[in-house]
């Protein structure tokens, strides 16, 4: 009995070593450098896609975007500046007749799928058909449901001709899109493709294999032809949901590249000479929105409380704080239809300098009572105007997002020192989102619209009277009558010129939402790799892969 | 016994439903809008969204959804996530063998590890060595996993940078090139090292002390007492005697704290990057869907239901005095 | 049934909440369970006996012996003073924006000890209030947690029969959800902002914390309870209850007056050890983003927080964490004293 105890005993303590041994050997046997042969690249990112669908509702995410941008290769691309370059296209696709708007444009004849078939104008039916079939769960069929036909042009199958029955003035983004293949999808439920591969492609990159949960990998498409072709062989996609691990791994040399949040740690790899840091100032902008309806509060009515609450927020200070280690210098911004790098950015909204004597001022005339006589930092004196109560004001964002919490508190701490009063109501997205903002029960909403180069076209959805993002419940006629006319003006200059317009006049004035900052969006890469620079579109890093080199 | 063991999956089957619903009922209602992210997307197509609400019984009541639910779980495997149409049941299987790897390595060795120490301190009460472990368990116990976590991943990366050499990996399962066979299975090994060891802390720690105190209680009873006054050797004592009967209660600590780890590290997972039963659950919550988190739910909770069951049959088998009844 | 010597929580994860399902472990092992339970050999850390009664001095006495948990007493009051008096004590406004004083490591100008934050609030402060916010989440949890479970606990033991078995099968409902998930959701839906309570006439703003804290006393009230239950299953078998029912006493008074004091040792130990399990619980649930919302400030969204922002930042991290390792080790050293205070016939075997 004793000898078995122990001899029991003694095999449990050989097993326990042996497992132990086997994690030891672990490293030895694979602790070399994962620089792997003939050029990979891992990159890292944050959120692995449910499916590979696209735009496709329970997707449409940056994160599936950044794998199948280079599948589904576009007749142009967007390059880092913003303006779409061809690729797939011989040239830019050509307005050949305004009334009705007509387009034609022609595919290279190096423009084939990976499996030797060329693309055609049948393709790019196709996909007409997938975004206008009902059955299908796209995201968006804006643009595409204002296509009257699409054919080819006499008997050239890769000259296709778009014909649109109404003036769709952002155009040129959906006949840029990438088609999908005509000879996979025939037949199929489009609900039910792409949900686990992609079996063609006609971009520089084919779909591999998706190791789900850890990574999905891509490898050089050798049929790839129509533009450079990728001079690594691969590409590998590993996600790592923390942010922490995220840049651990990467500063670990787990992988090379990653288009990180703007976070501090950020900062670290700036120093870092191992680390190369590219960034620029993105599409998404953070502003806050006002309630001009019924469920808001009265004040927010009053024009002068709302120029009182932009005059009392430091815009270009908080901007600074929030970003000073990681893009020292990001300015406040000035507009809501344009980027400050577009070059057609005017700071219609300068008109606003951060004072707090003047809000003070502004309050006191309009016989507002109970506030400070002068900025106080650590007033408790609220003021209460004439007719519409106190100004305490309920200011809702979504819970978890470290920037917003930063950013309330010091808008927060700047408005109570000139007797405004911010109740912070956070809540989950599903739940600000899904439930709070569309309801209209609330006073100030402070979230980031996330854009793109054209949706300045659309801005009569966030601004104009009943626009399907207007949750503000903001309604100004001339202001909506000349966003309607942009969206359907097909020139880009005569867009400018309106959009510019329309807000100095009329937007500056009724203060229906602050902006604040456009967010800076980052790539970092190690120094071994070369090639990867900022994209600020939804192409992302990736759009000029073929010039990477590892 | 059998009728014991009947009876306890039967209590166990109208917790499981009662339980089931009151948690669909917290996602489904509290989480909000699952279609809200799209809601804000501009140029969103508006009757789309409706249409698919429509399918999928959003704008039923929480009852009438539970129903569809429960009639999707049981034709279906679980059926679908909400709006990426996704099986659920090969995901989870596939979580959940990950968490078996992680879970059982990190298991096995703290309980290994824990009746060393604890065998060990209870024999030599109140030597260094005793004080040495007593320190640690409480140090164990009070410290917070993810803290210990990111604690380890920083000094790990340090150590990269100062060396160059990467020691242990501090994210995901297996690298870009895991490779095949033997070489793939230390690939995992080498990820699991990090994890592994933070999981273990918290168990070494609560097992030692279990073992330690149940081994003292052995070694001071009557019939310890007993068998040392017949004559027979100390160490005869404590093996045949003591030993086997101390470890009777950590056995049913182990299948108990076992059957809940099957539902995933939560926050270890998480710290590591894991693709496991924890991070799963996780991304479900996030993502507002109900019919993940419900399938993670029957899954965790059934195996729970299954462990308890086993630690009770157990501590049967081992302490003959138990009776079902 | 059969009675098991401990850990009657399902831990669903061996990270914190595994953590509170250990000290309940722990404190459950307490129970001596049903009179002839088989395992009363077993009742290794705990074995209560009635006569624990009226003999204070002498648990103040071997509590004095234990000097760790006297120690420990000591730095837990010093740290509850700290955050009671958190607004005279702290340097600076939890909230004190300094744009110009962002991200410094500790220094000795300005007395920024533990540093500053991403918004130039000075950390030291920031630690303090929410050492605050944590406590007093833990305390709450303490409370709700014992007075339920103890309630339930009572009850079910005092009457048995088919009351007892109702509740107790309540209780294997709680205890057969993963615990820490179940938080989470709950967490996730309910708790990531001050809840508008709106009950007719009565109507208030729950703040965020206490709705953590409601929502945390959830998982850990089932460990006392069945201490409770077993504790009263002995004891009303016992004489003076017997001739308390005699006398014409009902049932409340016989609960409240003649057992529950009986029952005040175990009890108290397992408060104090859900005090520790709390705290680890309310970090991790910050940690995962669950947790306590900005603007309030707790240990473990501190932490959380300063995680975000790397290592360069190591204080953020460092800081707090080494404040919650403190904390429980205090409060679990503590309860070990108590536990051999309250608790004579085990003395032997503490550490």
């Amino acid at each position: 009995m004793e000898g078995v105890m122990r001899r029991s005993s003694i095999a449990l303590l050989v097993g326990a070593l042996a497992i132990v041994a086997s994690l030891a050997v672990g490293p030895v046997a694979s602790a070399k450098p994962q620089r792997a042969q003939g050029g990979t690249v891992v990159f890292i990112h944050d959120q692995e896609p449910p499916n590979l669908q696209g735009p496709w509702v329970g997707n449409n995410l940056y994160a599936t975007a950044l794998v199948t941008n280079n599948i589904w290769y576009g007749c142009q691309i967007y390059n880092d500046k913003a303006d779409f370059v061809p690729r797939l296209c011989v040239d830019k696709p050509k307005i050949v007749k305004e009334k009705p708007l007509t387009i034609q444009f022609e595919y290279k004849k190096e423009a084939v799928w990976s499996d030797g078939k060329p693309v055609t104008w049948k393709d790019f039916w196709a996909t007409w058909q997938v975004f206008i079939n009902p059955k299908n769960n796209v995201v968006s069929r804006t643009g595409w449901e204002d296509i009257k036909s699409v054919s080819r042009v006499g008997t050239n199958d890769k000259k296709v001709q778009v014909v649109f029955k109404t003036q769709f003035a952002d155009w040129e983004s959906v006949v840029s899109t990438g088609p999908y293949a005509e000879h996979i999808i025939r037949g199929k439920d489009m609900n039910q493709m792409f949900l686990n591969d992609i079996p063609v492609s006609s971009g520089p990159w084919k779909f591999q294999s998706w190791q789900k949960g850890v990574q999905i990998t891509v490898v050089k498409n050798n049929a790839f032809k129509a533009y450079k072709p990728m001079q690594l062989d691969r590409v590998v996609f590993r996600y790592i949901l923390d942010t922490n691990a995220r840049f651990q791994a990467l500063k670990a040399g787990e992988g090379q590249v990653m288009e990180p949040q703007p976070q501090l740690q950020i900062a670290d790899f700036l120093k870092d000479k191992n680390f190369v840091v590219d960034q620029k100032v993105g599409y998404a902008w953070e502003h806050i929105d006002i309630q001009f309806g019924p469920k808001g509060h009265p004040a927010l009515k009053q024009p002068y409380i709302r120029q009182a609450l932009i005059t009392g927020i430091n815009r270009p200070q908080v901007a600074a704080a929030l970003y000073k280690d990681i893009a020292p210098g990001l300015p406040a911004l000035q507009s809501h239809m344009f980027k400050p790098f577009e070059k057609d950015y005017r700071p219609n909204w300068k008109v606003y300098p951060f004072s707090q004597k003047k809000v003070i001022e502004i309050l006191k005339s309009h016989g507002c009572t109970g506030g400070p006589d002068k900025p106080t930092p650590n007033n408790q004196n609220i003021f209460s105007c004439p007719g519409v109560g106190k100004l305490s004001f309920r200011f809702v964002t979504t819970a978890g997002n470290q920037l917003r919490a930063l950013t309330f508190e010091i808008i927060q701490r700047q408005l109570k020192s000139v007797g405004i009063e911010l109740v912070p109501r956070f809540g989950t997205g599903g739940f600000v989102f899904g439930t709070v903002l569309p309801s209209g029960d609330w006073d100030l909403f402070m979230f980031t619209w996330v854009g793109g180069p054209t949706s300045n076209i659309t801005a009569k959805d966030f601004y104009g009277c009943g626009g399907d993002q207007n949750y503000m419940n903001y309604c100004n006629r001339k202001l909506t009558n000349i966003l309607n006319k942009v969206a359907v003006t097909l020139s880009a200059d005569e867009r400018a010129k309106l959009l510019n317009e329309a807000e100095a006049k009329y937007m500056v004035k009724d203060v229906p939402s602050i902006p604040m900052y456009a967010r800076p969006i980052y790539v970092i890469h190690s120094v071994k790799v070369k090639g990867p620079v900022v994209n600020p579109t939804q192409e992302g890093s990736p759009w000029n892969v073929s010039d990477w080199v590892a | 016994m059998l009728t014991y063991i009947v009876r306890r999956l039967l209590y166990s089957s109208v917790v499981l439903v009662a339980a089931s619903f009151l948690v669909f009922l917290f996602v489904a209602k509290g989480a909000g809008d699952p279609l809200a992210p799209l809601r804000i997307t501009p140029r969103i197509d508006k009757a789309g969204l409706e249409r698919i609400a429509e399918e999928k019984h959003l704008n039923d009541s929480i009852f009438v959804r539970y129903g569809y639910w429960v009639k999707d779980a049981v034709t279906n495997q679980f059926g679908t996530t909400l709006l990426t149409n996704k099986p659920i049941l090969p995901d989870l299987w596939r979580v959940m063998k990950n968490t078996l790897q992680l879970v059982v390595v990190s298991e096995l060795l703290a309980v290994l590890i824990a009746i060393a120490i604890g065998v060990y301190s209870a024999l030599r009460q109140y030597s260094f060595f005793d004080y040495a472990a007593t320190t640690f368990s409480f140090l164990g116990l009070a410290t917070p996993v993810f803290w210990l976590g990111l604690m380890l991943q920083v000094l790990v990366v340090q150590i990269y940078l100062w060396t160059g050499h990467r020691i242990f990996p501090i994210a995901n399962l297996n690298s870009a090139d895991p490779g095949h066979g033997i070489s793939f299975v230390l690939d995992r090994a080498h990820h699991l090292v990090m994890p592994v060891m933070v999981l273990m802390v918290a168990s070494i720690a609560q097992y030692s002390r279990f073992m330690r105190a149940s081994m003292l209680e052995v070694v001071n009873s009557d019939y310890v007492r007993t068998a040392r006054a017949k004559g027979l050797l100390e160490r005869q004592v404590t093996m045949r005697h003591a030993f086997r009967n101390a470890l009777i209660p950590l056995v049913t600590v182990v299948a108990l704290n076992f059957g809940g780890l099957l539902g995933g590290a939560i926050v270890t997972e998480t710290v590591f990057s894991l693709d496991g039963m924890g991070l799963y659950f996780i991304n479900a919550l996030n993502t507002a869907d109900p019919y993940p988190v419900m399938a993670w739910l029957m899954v965790t909770a059934s195996t729970i239901i299954v462990f308890n069951l086993i630690a009770d049959i157990l501590y049967g088998i081992l302490d003959p005095r138990v009776r079902y009844d | 049934m059969t009675e098991r010597p401990a850990s009657d929580t399902v831990p669903s994860d061996r990270d914190e909440a595994a953590r509170a399902n250990a000290a309940q472990a722990r404190a459950a092992t307490m129970a001596p369970g049903e009179v002839g339970a088989p395992d009363l050999e077993l009742v290794y850390e705990t074995g209560v006996e009635i006569k624990a009664r009226s003999q204070w001095a002498y648990a103040r006495m071997r509590f004095l012996r234990h000097r760790l948990a006297v120690a420990s007493l000591v730095v837990l009051v010093i740290l509850g003073l700290v955050a009671i008096f958190a607004p005279e004590i702290a340097p600076y406004s939890y909230d004190a924006i300094d744009l110009d004083n962002l991200n410094q490591s500790p220094t000795l100008s300005g007395w920024h000890l533990f540093g500053t934050d991403q918004l130039g609030r000075d950390y030291l402060s920031r630690v303090i209030f929410g050492l605050q916010t944590s406590l007093w989440v833990a305390f709450v949890v303490a409370l709700l947690s014992t007075a339920f479970g103890t309630a339930l606990g009572a009850v079910a033991g005092y009457y048995g029969g088919w009351i007892d078995n109702l509740l107790m099968r309540f209780t294997d409902l709680i205890l057969t959800l993963p615990g820490l998930a179940v938080l989470l959701t709950a967490a996730r839906f309910f708790g990531q902002g001050d809840v508008n309570v709106d009950l007719g006439p009565l109507s208030f703003v729950m703040p965020q914390p206490l709705v953590i804290g409601i929502i945390l006393a959830f998982l850990f009230w089932t460990g006392i309870a069945r201490i409770v239950r077993g504790l009263f299953l002995s004891l009303r078998e016992k004489e003076f209850v017997e001739a308390a029912r005699a006398a014409g006493a009902g049932d409340l008074r016989i609960i409240v007056r003649h057992m529950l004091p009986n029952t005040v040792g175990p009890i108290v130990v397992n408060a104090t050890l859900v005090v520790a399990s709390a705290i680890l619980v309310e970090a991790a649930l910050s940690f995962l983003g669950f947790g306590i919302q900005p603007p309030k400030a707790a240990i473990g969204s501190l932490i959380a927080d300063g995680q975000q922002q790397g290592i360069q930042t190591w204080w953020l991290v460092t800081f707090p964490g080494l404040v919650i390792v403190i904390i429980c080790l205090a409060i679990n050293f503590v309860g070990d004293g108590l536990r051999d205070a309250l608790d004579p016939t085990q003395r032997r075997t503490r550490a």
